[in-house]
């Protein structure tokens, strides 16, 4: 029996909501910030005495956060801060930006307490150590200096002991991010805030305090989905997986303010599917893509995948690397989620809970199935059962 | 159609209520939902409603049954599929062993449908297959002689099984498996049953013994 599209649609949207940060969560996720932020701007650092810019970045800035899997263990959210003090980066050091940032934060006894190790880019505070907060939050330290509000930054990079800057745009893309979102951000706000205030009372009393940072469109959920699809299908086996900046660029790029998930993906999937070709040097059939050049094959093999804020930033630079690796690892992941969550009407109610339970997890698909989709004729099962059973063989063709 | 597969197909009735008859030139042709709640020994218990065809030729019993997915088709991962879109329960020989522990449409579905959909379900949610699968082709069907003898000596085992064929059962002989010893002493159990189907045998040996 095949489950009706209207339905599977609204369980999707339900699954990305458990995947969701709850707005519980999400309020108490910014009390912590800006706790952090508050410490930050009232230290007192050797040589700058300017402006300390605290914002956050990355997916919980975009809406498009996940709860982590890995090893079929869910972890914790985590939630990126950039921390930008108003200076050039060439007046300064990587080195010098990252440990006022570390000695700051070491010298708050609790923050201390929950600091990790220092990490490639940023400074991570342990939260669920100390409250069962469920989150961690990444601080990166960083210089910028510009009139400009989307300008890009620098970030400290620590290779071995040594520091350099790196280049990173965050407000910029997260500008352009919007942009792409704007629209069906408009048709779905308020009434998503009238639900978030009905349901959340006791967080958000009127309609006006749930924040815009809660709604989601289509095009969020799709990502959550794709983000936790590509976490369950290459579990284990992390090393090529597609990276999430990808993922959320082109699903932005490739919208079309489809009105639900499963039209949004339907849309995105079947688009990215259409660049499966580039694998074999093939052409992209359909012009219009093609045209649009969001994943480039380039005439010496490499692959060319833009970041829109700064057309220099190839994010498919090691794609061609090991065989073209990433790229096949990217198309096979599209194949699989083309499966896994499309063509709902041609396939069997079973086989479609089969598969969502392998690709987004068992407990998650078990709480919200019933909520969505309505129970077959309730007709008792023949209990049968096997023993020695054959093994499934194929002729060869 | 006669009164011996009617009698058959009611049965199936009093399992899958659902099932619906059209008869057709080749034979008839069964639609049925599988609901079914199957239970293996040390693994899962898995329910699950598959809607599948059935078609029956009119040489059945003799010709087994072909089982199709209806209104749908099996996930591409799940390799046991047919060129014609039929599952591909298992290779002949064993398909036809299983089929006559319970020689019936019910049993045909739930010693070797149930069971094959049990491991599409199965290598689903896992991606693995609970019970194993056979190499496509003859590789397969070798697979399946190792096994039954449990060996690895394929030569010993067809020649063997090849002069068994030709010969019939004869007591004294020695196993196939290539144990030494008299195959009444050694897989007798094994090999009557694959002697019962010498056609069959006859037909998968000639795939591998040159004449």
């Amino acid at each position: 029996m095949a489950i009706l599209v209207y339905n599977f649609s609204q369980l999707l949207e339900e699954v990305a909501k458990e995947l969701d940060i709850s707005p519980s969560k999400y309020k108490l996720a910014v009390s912590r910030y800006e706790s952090v932020a508050k410490w930050i701007n009232g230290g007192k650092y050797e040589s700058f005495d300017g402006k300390i810019k605290i914002y956050p970045q990355g997916s919980f800035r975009l809406g498009t956060v996940v709860r982590p899997i890995r090893e079929q263990t869910e972890k914790d959210y985590d939630i990126d801060l950039v921390c930008e003090f108003e200076e050039q980066a060439t007046a300064t050091q990587a080195k010098i930006v990252k440990h006022r940032v570390g000695n700051r934060l070491k010298e708050h006894t609790t923050y201390k307490a929950m600091l990790d190790e220092e990490g490639r880019r940023c400074w991570t505070l342990l939260y669920s150590e100390q409250d069962g907060a469920g989150f961690h939050l990444d601080v990166l330290p960083s210089s910028g200096y510009s009139a400009d509000d989307f300008y890009p930054i620098s970030i400290t990079h620590k290779e071995n002991e040594s520091y350099s800057w790196a280049s990173s745009n965050p407000k910029g893309y997260a500008a352009w991010f919007d942009a792409r979102n704007v629209n069906a951000y408009r048709l779905v706000a308020l009434e998503q805030k009238r639900m978030i205030s009905n349901s959340c009372s006791d967080i958000y009393a009127k309609i006006d305090d749930v924040p815009d940072q809660l709604i989601r469109t289509p095009l969020q959920r799709a990502i959550q989905l794709m983000k936790r699809h590509r976490d369950m299908r290459f579990d284990g086996n992390q090393k090529y997986a597609p990276i999430s900046m990808i993922m959320t660029t082109l699903a932005a790029h490739l919208y079309n303010n489809e009105t639900n998930v499963y039209e949004a993906l339907t849309n995105i999937v079947n688009k990215l599917s259409a660049h499966m070709g580039l694998l074999d040097n093939k052409v992209i059939v359909d012009e219009r893509l093609s045209t649009r050049g969001l994943i480039k094959r380039l005439p010496d093999g490499t692959w060319y995948i833009s970041n829109p804020t700064n057309p220099e930033e190839n994010f498919a630079d090691r794609w061609h690397e090991n065989g073209n690796a990433r790229a096949k690892a990217f198309f096979q992941w599209v194949d699989w989620l083309k499966r896994d969550f499309l063509d709902v009407p041609q396939r069997d109610r079973d086989s479609i809970r089969f598969s969502l339970e392998a690709c987004i997890g068992k407990s998650i698909v078990n709480k919200v199935w019933s909520k969505c989709i309505p129970s077959p004729d309730a007709q008792a099962p023949a209990n049968v059962n096997i023993s020695g059973p054959a093994k499934p063989w194929r002729v060869d063709e | 159609m006669n009164n011996f597969i009617e009698e058959q197909i009611q049965t199936v009735r009093n399992s899958y209520p659902s099932l619906a008859l059209i008869n057709s030139d080749s034979g008839c042709l069964l639609t049925v939902a599988l609901h079914f709640t199957a239970s293996v020994a040390n693994k899962e218990t898995i329910t699950a409603n598959f809607n599948v065809k059935i078609s029956i030729p009119h040489s059945y019993p003799e010709e087994l049954p072909k089982v199709f997915p209806s209104g749908y088709s099996l996930d591409q991962r799940f390799e046991h599929t047919n060129a014609d879109g039929s599952f591909c329960l298992a290779v002949p020989l064993e398909e036809r062993g299983r089929f006559e522990v319970e020689p019936s449409l019910l049993g045909f579905i739930n010693n070797l449908v149930v069971p094959f959909l049990y491991g599409y379900s199965y290598f689903l949610k896992y991606g693995e297959h609970p019970f194993g699968e056979r190499e496509h082709g003859n590789k397969g069907i070798l697979d399946f002689y190792l096994e039954t003898f449990a060996s690895s000596d394929a030569r010993t085992v067809l020649t063997s099984l090849y002069q068994f064929a030709i010969h019939g059962y004869r007591a004294h002989e020695k196993c196939p498996c290539g144990s030494g010893k008299k195959v009444l002493k050694c897989h007798k159990k094994e090999l009557k049953l694959l002697l019962k189907n010498k056609e069959l045998l006859m037909s998968d040996l000639a795939q591998f013994i040159p004449r």
